[in-house]
């Protein structure tokens, strides 16, 4: 993940050529082949690890596979064909080819419960997760760059202090608990809201606001400290000097160049959520990826497992390869570090 | 056996039984009032002998139209309509599909419901005539040849089935008749035709007919391809959408609509009843008793007999439990009442032996003695050692106990058999495994698992489980547990093919002798009643002891 710890104010950029920053940094071409080729490394480790789920599970997987369907009791005869029918007795590097291919071309198997393709069920619960990835984001984005301005232009003073307390709340109290109190206090009390939600917009707001105070508590404190970084560099002294007031300082000059540390950590944040906030969406019922996965660990139902891991690896890959991407774009020197 | 009255209007009947024919008039008879009934829309059945279920339900006190429909909250997802499917057993469960027999709450022999009589020509042949009047929900009629279809679908395509009857044929003997034979004989059959989604009588060409045409299992939903009160008209990921079956060959149904959600999270579940979004949730955790106790809006009910049953089970093959004396000595050891009061707060019942006292052939015979349980150890040698565990030829005695994350009571009970046993002298080793079958499938790594199983099935049959847990060649057991003792295989093979009750009692009184005072192959640690929570409207609902929580007169 590329972090900026020496960021270039429009102040400091005054001056600067295009051509210059090619040659410090390399041409963006380049970077996105490099970028890319790293992720299409890191998606052959995943799925690797991914695939390696079944197997290295405990238990026979032909029995559990049959456990999961409901026989209680299977025979060996029903374990060798299950075995069989899965491909389970074939070498593992070619179950592996096997699983691969197929993967490629989308087609992650069946659950074992349902006995529905399993991209399809995730498809189905995927609108509703993406609604509440996107709202969660868009709070915590909407709590977090105010508070950050607010803590750097008070830096030291209550302000500051109070978000300091709050980035420690978001960071230490559990998303469980958080959502259990939110349902017992805001529901519960003050009759606010449901528990059963259906995944519609009207009901998003209680979860999103759960799974947006960890993030905003986090992005507040690193766009903070990105900011008073900024402040103390020499380009907002010269913008200072030029006459700039303090809050055109810090919004004008210091929060573009702050905000690169910040926009990675959403990307990545965001790409997270769209995998699935699984225990959020457990506690309050959302209907989405991540409760469906909860019911699949709970039984043991090894593809769908397996599709999650691989689709959030893929998400997760993506949306890095997409920030570092539009990092180096906007800042230059970045590319040298990939 | 001791009979209650649901048993002595019981009308299975033995080929020596003179007075099937008897039974049979009076079964039309019945079934006709119970048509007449309906077909006025009284929405009352007769006491008089008309089909009625106390099957989770409460008793009417006032016939006022219910006009909400009826909101549950279960953990568990039905993930499939087709009876043939894993996954379609909720259908029982939740009042959409009905069974040959039923099972009555006192968990004693299950009576006919679908059938008007049930009996035997030989020891591998049955008779199973058919209620008259009865049609399925889509307006077909149910006679012989639809419950043949029916019956031989289940034995040839649900894996269960055919692990208990494969190789039976169902033919159609008459109109309305069904001649059932059995490859061996089979005393557990009357039960498993009663038994939890096994052998519910469906509209099996319908569904060969939807499936043949390239129809998806979920889309049998709103087909009425059951008989029951209540129909299935969708069926999700999410949840199930039933509804009153206005044509109910016993009444019609007090419920106009029933609404399950299936919701993961336990605190979830009742937050949500808390707030008025449902009116019943199932599972709840036992760790929340005492909260539940104290709530006001809502109540926790558990069944009048527990169906399941926690097993301390011993690794009889290998290791330090092949020797019958620490058995013996932990059976002992464990203080039952303990066990239930506090370690899980009163929601478990004790155990007294292998089965309930509420079946007539359960022997009281798993007491707590601790000093009968330090003189057998010391008897056989396993002397106090210097850290309190005991110790013989420089070996202590030690155990592994295993329990498993996906039931989290067996690590409530885990610490409590821990400090029990500590008491005289065993030190226990507590180990959580993912995959508790896989774990005692390696009886060299383990000798003790707190595993949830029943001794009786679901609808109260003590042979079936018996041959799983005990029979040196059954799949549970062989390679597993361990138990290899041929008096117990042939008490077990005799059971298999005894169909007087009293006789089977007689078998069943000597296995409980061996398996738990002479061996110890079994510890029973706690029965565990099933308990729902519902909100104060339903305070007076009873919960099913055989699990029917949805029968045409459940009403709050």
């Amino acid at each position: 993940m590329i972090v900026d710890d020496q960021p270039e104010g429009p102040a400091g950029r005054v001056g600067t050529s295009s051509a210059r920053h090619a040659r410090r940094g390399g041409g963006l071409p380049g970077f996105v082949a490099r970028r890319l080729l790293q992720a299409l490394a890191a998606g052959i480790g995943a799925s690797v690890v991914v695939w390696a789920l079944l197997p290295l599970a405990p238990g026979d997987p032909a029995e559990r596979v049959l456990r999961s369907r409901g026989v209680a009791e299977p025979t060996q005869e029903e374990i060798q064909a299950t075995r069989a029918a899965l491909g389970l007795d074939r070498p593992l590097i070619e179950q592996y080819g096997s699983w691969l291919g197929r993967a490629v071309r989308g087609d992650f198997s069946e659950s074992y419960q349902t006995r529905k393709p399993v991209f399809g069920e995730i498809a189905d619960r995927l609108p509703a997760t993406l609604l509440l990835a996107v709202t969660a984001t868009l709070l915590a984005i909407a709590v977090a760059v105010p508070a950050a301005l607010i803590a750097a232009a008070f830096h030291g003073r209550w302000p500051d202090g109070l978000l300091r307390g709050f980035s420690l709340l978001g960071a230490g109290v559990p998303a469980f608990l958080l959502g259990l109190l939110v349902l017992y206090l805001v529901v519960l009390r003050l009759g606010l809201g449901q528990v059963l939600a259906d995944g519609k917009l009207s009901q998003v707001w209680l979860p999103a606001a759960v799974l947006a105070f960890a993030r905003a508590a986090e992005w507040s404190r690193l766009l903070r400290a990105g900011l008073l970084d900024a402040l103390s560099s020499g380009y907002a002294a010269v913008a200072t000097a030029r006459g700039a007031g303090r809050a055109r300082v810090l919004v004008v000059h210091a929060l573009p160049n702050a905000s690169i540390p910040f926009l990675t950590a959403v990307g990545v944040g965001f790409g997270a959520l769209v995998g699935g906030a699984p225990i959020i969406e457990t506690v309050f019922s959302w209907p989405g990826v991540g409760n469906y996965v909860v019911t699949a660990i709970n039984s043991r139902d090894m593809p769908v497992i397996q599709t999650f891991t691989a689709l959030a690896a893929i998400v997760y890959v993506t949306s890095s390869v997409v920030v570092d991407v539009a990092v180096a774009a906007l800042h230059p020197p970045s590319r040298q570090r990939t | 056996m001791r009979k209650s009255p649901a048993i002595r209007r019981s009308r299975f009947t033995d080929p020596t039984t003179p007075s099937r024919h008897r039974n049979q008039a009076a079964a039309a008879a019945i079934a006709l009032t119970g048509l007449v009934a309906a077909a006025c829309g009284s929405g009352a059945v007769s006491s008089q002998g008309a089909p009625t279920s106390s099957a989770g339900s409460v008793t009417p006190t006032s016939q006022a139209p219910i006009t909400k429909p009826l909101r549950i909250l279960n953990s568990f997802k039905a993930t499939a309509v087709d009876p043939a499917l894993p996954g379609a057993h909720w259908c029982y469960t939740f009042g959409y599909c009905e069974h040959p027999t039923v099972a009555p709450e006192d968990r004693s022999d299950p009576k006919p419901w679908l059938i008007e009589s049930l009996s035997r020509t030989d020891a591998q042949t049955w008779k199973l005539v058919v209620r008259p009047g009865i049609t399925f929900q889509n307006g077909k009629a149910l006679d012989g040849q639809a419950l043949a279809a029916s019956l031989q679908r289940q034995i040839d395509k649900n894996a269960q089935v055919k692990n208990f009857i494969g190789g039976s044929k169902a033919t159609v003997s008459g109109a309305m008749e069904v001649t059932l034979t059995t490859p061996k004989p089979n005393a557990s059959l009357p039960w498993l035709l009663a038994d939890q989604g096994l052998m519910p009588v469906y509209d099996a060409a319908a569904v060969e007919a939807h499936l043949a045409a390239g129809g998806k299992d979920l889309e049998l939903a709103g087909k009425g391809i059951f008989t029951a009160p209540f129909t299935l008209e969708g069926l999700d990921t999410n949840g199930a959408q039933l509804k009153r079956n206005e044509t109910y060959w016993a009444g019609k149904p007090a419920l106009p609509a029933i609404e399950i959600r299936f919701i993961t999270d336990p605190q979830a579940r009742l937050i949500a009843l808390e707030n008025g979004e449902a009116d019943m949730a199932l599972y709840p955790p036992a760790n929340l008793t005492d909260v539940l106790k104290t709530n006001k809006k809502l109540v926790l009910l558990r069944q009048q007999q527990a169906q399941e049953t926690l097993r301390l089970a011993p690794n009889v093959g290998q290791g330090l439990l092949t020797d019958v004396n620490i058995r013996k000595a932990i059976s002992r050891a464990i203080d039952y009442e303990e066990i239930a009061g506090k370690y899980m707060s009163g929601l478990y019942d004790p155990a007294v032996g292998l089965f309930p006292l509420t079946v007539d052939y359960a022997l009281k015979n798993q007491p707590t003695d601790l000093k009968e349980a330090r003189r057998i150890l010391d008897a056989a040698g396993w002397a106090p050692g210097a850290g309190g565990t005991r110790e013989k030829n420089g070996q202590k005695l030690q155990l592994v106990l295993l329990t498993y994350p996906q039931q989290p009571d067996t690590a409530d009970v885990a610490i409590g058999v821990q400090q029990q046993l500590a008491q005289v002298g065993i030190a226990i080793d507590i180990r959580q495994v993912e995959d508790i079958n896989a774990t005692i499938a390696k009886p060299d790594s383990w000798n003790l698992a707190l595993i949830f199983n029943s001794t009786r099935s679901l609808v109260g049959d003590p042979i079936i489980p018996s041959r799983r847990y005990f029979h040196s060649q059954s799949g549970d057991n062989k390679g597993k547990y361990g138990v290899a003792d041929p008096r117990v295989d042939e008490i077990i093979e005799k059971l298999e093919g005894t169909f007087d009750a009293a006789e089977r009692g007689t078998l069943l009184r000597r296995l409980q002798d061996i398996v738990i005072t002479e061996q110890a192959y079994m510890i029973i640690a706690g029965l565990k009643p099933f308990p729902i929570v519902v909100t104060k409207e339903w305070e007076r609902y009873q919960v099913s002891s055989v699990r029917r929580l949805i029968t045409f007169e459940t009403r709050p």
